[in-house]
């Protein structure tokens, strides 16, 4: 049952359910009633004091008590009456009329000054209150909007204020926003602008008495509150000091908040450009770093989709390669140079903010009509090349992007070209260093070949012809067969040193009989040469590979067994080869001493370990990956494995 | 007595000539087909079918292991000596799986050559006995697989043994001595062996056995 | 006129054509701020918000004291 009183009527209820009230009432009618009636009873028998002047003390109590409950108008108001109920009397009763007309004025004068001081005190009192209220509504949390709204209800209760409004100065001082509002005309909420709003509402009509003040911090403005009333309020002139303390307040607390959210920001875009660097730093794969770097950006600028856009320099056109939350059609799309947002964006080298896609003259359709609307564009750099360019964009609503979005997209656009210019660089290294191994694989075979067909045979030519020396008929002196005895031992010694150092630097056996027999024979010629008991064993179904493949695995294990002979003081060592669904893996684990292996391979270099930089890149080539385990005192184990 | 038929292949031209030149010096050996790469080696086996194959492993076209292994499966009763620049182990069981009946380095003698061909020919064995039990030590199968049964539906028990001791690396006649028999018998049991079985020489016969788990590295101690 | 029609076609288009977008925006705002803490009638409260335009530094130095006051006098008789 909803009440449809007046606030007269309300505050009229208010009074009457109050039990001071009638305690009042009985009091001055109690009161009264001994002001008239003539028996002049002696209160005590010794004591000088009259009964009226009893009376007017108690009349003086009910208008202190009536202050006190009721407030400075209350008190007021039982003073009158009080003035009003004793005046009968000297004008139709009191013997000395001038007397109880003197009495009644001190009497009056005595309240009025009792009103004046308690009514003053409690109005001291109420405003600290009401500041003690608000400041606590002030700092009890940082939801700017929520406080206001708070603020502004205290406010307008305290000051008995119909309607009022809390304006705040953008943050660039580029206008006024309507923050809070109670009980504004609807034209002044609706109208979009602030500044004309505000200026709106101070003309308004129904709200002729009103108070505007600026709300500030640190002597600088940032925002206005203004409250109004349709009928005349004193308390809007009274209280103006009040307002102006609170208003301080208020202004200290909105320029709290706005610190407060601009640190949340920058956290948060620092936050985000470390993530993208991060990212950047971990990974050559641009497949994987791209898309990464992509949802972070969006993340960052509250976009609804990415695109990045890469030249490609074969075809001579610009395609889509990564797309985010667009149809997976549009990577097929292709333009030429210049055309489209991102083509525009590659030439210039500057961003390029478009509030809407649709109308946008350089548009690509594809694009369109996959509902791009606001897009902001920067450029992918790194040094003096553009790559392409990184596009975030919001679909089929537009989205104002700010200038300081596209700062930190620029910043990432350039980081995105530092990996790509990397990913390059590496492919490149990779192609190079192929060739190289190549270049040198091919060297060697022709050593070796070399060394075989040619000077080891000529070897063997001599070996004979000394043979056929020494066993011709003549008669030789002693001294000649043996020398030529010696001579054939040295030439033998020789051609087997030829041999060894023709196998070691291109096997055979790799050749003719295919990477296992090669591997067995290491590990038999280990057994042999190092005294290491070295085992070989094949798991899984054998099979031939690539000779790339069986030719890098062999180098692999060649190298491997070298470490174990020459470092690892190991006893035992066992070489594994594992056919596996689509891959080979080599293992070549020892017993031996084992070392902390560096966590990246990079570092591989700078602990000396060169010859398992070699093993980890000779792996690479051919798209496999080779890992190190050892520990101190546990042995070591390398582990390449290839896909074939 | 029938002429030992050779096949020369060799694709070094003047080595082959001199080879057989050599060769037809003896009264026993008549070279009957000659061919400069593998291919051409396997289609000449084919044709004109020779007891021995002299055939060197470095070859183009076709390498010596691949074109004995496709001598083998056209008839397995010829024997494949393989020439070959290295003694290295892995080369020596890459040959003999293949099927070929003993290796010799290219620089050897003449002499040694001839030898060799009278010898597996004979049936005798042409590996170095330290060789020899390295092969046995790779084909015999572990203990489990013994299959000396099914050994007796291929050959007579005379045989089984015969093929045993000629595993175990004993020359025609310590055998002869050892189950006192002639070595013209030994001879003619070790040619049933390889007609029963079909392998064309000794030590395939032997490898056969140890396949087939006839005999294991127990038996041979 | 009445002050939101001296304010879209005299005031607001030269500030914007003199100073551009921005800083026009950032004059009005201080001079709205003006105008509605002036204790007044309209018409005070109008010549308060033509004064913090008129007064700012920035503006005066760009355009000369003489051309300023010039625009001060004329925009303030606009509105009766």
């Amino acid at each position: 049952m909803t009440s449809t009183l007046t606030p007269l009527q309300e505050r009229w209820k208010r009074i009457v359910s109050n039990p001071s009230f009638w305690i009042l009432v009985v009091v001055l009618t109690g009161t009264t009633f001994l002001h008239y009636c003539t028996p002049q009873i002696r209160l005590l028998a010794s004591h000088p004091i009259t009964r009226h002047a009893a009376e007017r003390i108690m009349f003086i109590v009910a208008v202190i008590s009536a202050t006190f409950t009721f407030g400075y108008v209350g008190g007021l108001i039982t003073l009158a009456l009080v003035v009003l109920l004793m005046l009968p009397r000297v004008f139709l009763i009191s013997l000395h009329p001038v007397d109880a007309f003197v009495e009644v004025i001190a009497t009056a004068l005595i309240g009025y000054l009792a009103v004046w001081m308690l009514g003053s005190k409690q109005r001291a009192v109420s405003r600290l209150k009401t500041l003690n209220a608000i400041t606590t509504a002030l700092t009890r949390s940082l939801e700017l909007e929520q406080i206001l709204n708070d603020v502004l209800d205290r406010i307008l209760d305290v000051m008995n204020v119909e309607a009022g409004a809390v304006y705040l100065l953008d943050k660039e001082e580029q206008g006024l926003t309507l923050v809070a509002h109670r009980n504004l005309p609807a034209e002044v909420i609706e109208t979009a602008s602030g500044l004309k709003s505000a200026r709106m509402l101070t003309r308004c009509e129904g709200l002729k008495y009103q108070l505007a003040m600026p709300l500030r911090s640190k002597g600088k403005v940032n925002g206005l509150l203004v409250v109004g009333n349709p009928k005349p309020c004193p308390a809007l002139r009274r209280e103006v000091k009040l307002v102006t303390t609170i208003c301080n307040a208020i202004g200290v607390v909105v320029e709290n908040a706005r610190l407060c959210q601009d640190i949340a920001r920058q956290l948060q875009i620092e936050r985000c450009v470390c993530e993208v660097v991060e990212e950047i730093t971990s990974e050559l794969e641009l497949d994987r770093v791209i898309p990464k770097v992509m949802q972070i950006a969006e993340r960052l600028v509250g976009a609804d989709g990415g695109v990045v856009a890469l030249w490609d320099e074969e075809r001579n056109v610009i395609t889509y390669p990564y797309l985010h939350n667009l149809p997976q059609a549009l990577a097929e799309v292709t333009v030429s140079e210049g055309e489209g947002l991102s083509g525009e964006v590659m030439n210039t080298g500057r961003p390029i903010v478009i509030d809407n896609y649709q109308t946008y003259a350089k548009a690509v359709p594809a694009f369109v009509q996959a509902g791009l609307t606001s897009v902001v564009a920067v450029p992918i750099v790194s040094g003096v090349r553009t790559f392409g360019a990184l596009s975030l964009f919001s679909i089929n609503e537009t989205k104002k992007f700010s200038d300081r979005d596209v700062t930190i997209l620029t910043a990432i656009g350039r980081q995105a070209g530092i990996a790509i210019e990397n990913a390059y660089l590496y492919e490149n290294m990779r192609f190079y260093a192929r060739r190289i191994t190549h270049a040198q694989e091919n060297e060697r075979q022709r050593i070796a070949r070399e060394l075989h067909d040619d000077t080891i045979q000529s070897l063997i030519v001599l070996s004979r012809r000394l043979e056929t020396l020494g066993a011709s008929d003549e008669r030789l002196p002693e001294a000649i067969t043996q020398g030529i005895k010696e001579l054939r031992e040295l030439t033998g010694g020789v051609i087997q040193r030829v041999r060894r150092f023709s196998q070691d630097l291109r096997p055979s056996i790799l050749d003719d009989l295919g990477l296992l027999p090669a591997l067995e024979e290491l590990t038999t010629d280990l057994n042999r040469q190092a005294g290491l008991q070295a085992e070989f064993q094949v798991l899984g179904t054998k099979r031939r590979l690539s000779s790339e493949v069986e030719l890098t695995l062999f180098r692999i294990a060649q190298e491997a067994l070298n470490n174990v002979r020459k470092h690892a003081q190991a006893t035992r060592v066992v070489l594994t080869v594992e056919f596996i669904n689509g891959a080979v893996q080599m293992t070549v684990q020892d017993d031996g001493k084992g070392f902390i292996p560096p966590k990246l391979t990079e570092h591989l270099v700078a602990v000396g370990k060169l010859g398992l930089l070699g093993m980890y890149e000779r792996a690479q080539l051919i798209g496999g990956t080779l890992t190190v385990e050892s520990a101190p005192g546990q042995g070591t184990r390398v582990i390449v494995k290839v896909p074939t | 007595m029938d002429k030992i038929r050779i096949l020369l292949a060799d694709d070094h031209a003047l080595v082959r000539e001199g080879t057989k030149e050599l060769l037809e010096r003896e009264d026993d050996l008549e070279v009957v087909a000659e061919a400069g790469d593998g291919k051409t080696a396997v289609q000449l086996a084919t044709k004109r079918r020779p007891d021995v194959v002299i055939m060197d492993f470095a070859m183009p076209k076709l390498n010596g292991i691949e074109a004995t292994k496709q001598i083998k499966a056209i008839d397995p009763s010829i024997a494949v000596l393989v020439l070959t620049a290295y003694d290295n182990e892995q080369y020596i069981f890459a040959f003999l799986e293949a099927g070929a009946a003993g290796y010799l380095l290219k620089d050897a003698h003449i002499d040694e050559l001839i030898k060799a061909i009278r010898a597996v020919h004979a049936g005798e064995s042409i590996l170095h006995p330290a060789i020899a039990r390295k092969v046995i030590n790779r084909f015999a199968q572990p203990a489990e697989k013994r299959g000396k049964e099914n050994a007796l539906d291929q050959l007579t028990k005379r045989e089984l043994e015969v093929l045993k001791l000629a595993a175990k690396g004993m020359s025609n006649r310590e055998i002869a001595l050892d189950l006192s028999i002639s070595v013209r018998t030994v001879q003619t049991h070790l040619s049933n062996i390889f007609t029963k079985i079909g392998v064309g020489s000794r030590i395939e016969a032997v490898i056969y056995g140890l396949r087939q788990g006839w005999f294991t590295l127990e038996d041979l101690l | 006129m009445d002050v939101e029609t001296a304010i879209e076609t005299r005031i607001k288009p030269q500030l914007i054509k003199t100073f551009g977008q921005r800083r026009a925006n950032s004059l009005l705002t201080w001079a709205t701020i003006a105008y509605v803490t002036t204790n007044g009638d309209e018409k005070e409260r109008y010549r308060a918000f033509v004064h913090s335009i008129c007064s700012d530094d920035r503006v005066v130095r760009e355009c000369g004291e003489r051309a300023v006051a010039r625009w001060e006098e004329e925009w303030k008789a606009l509105v009766a």
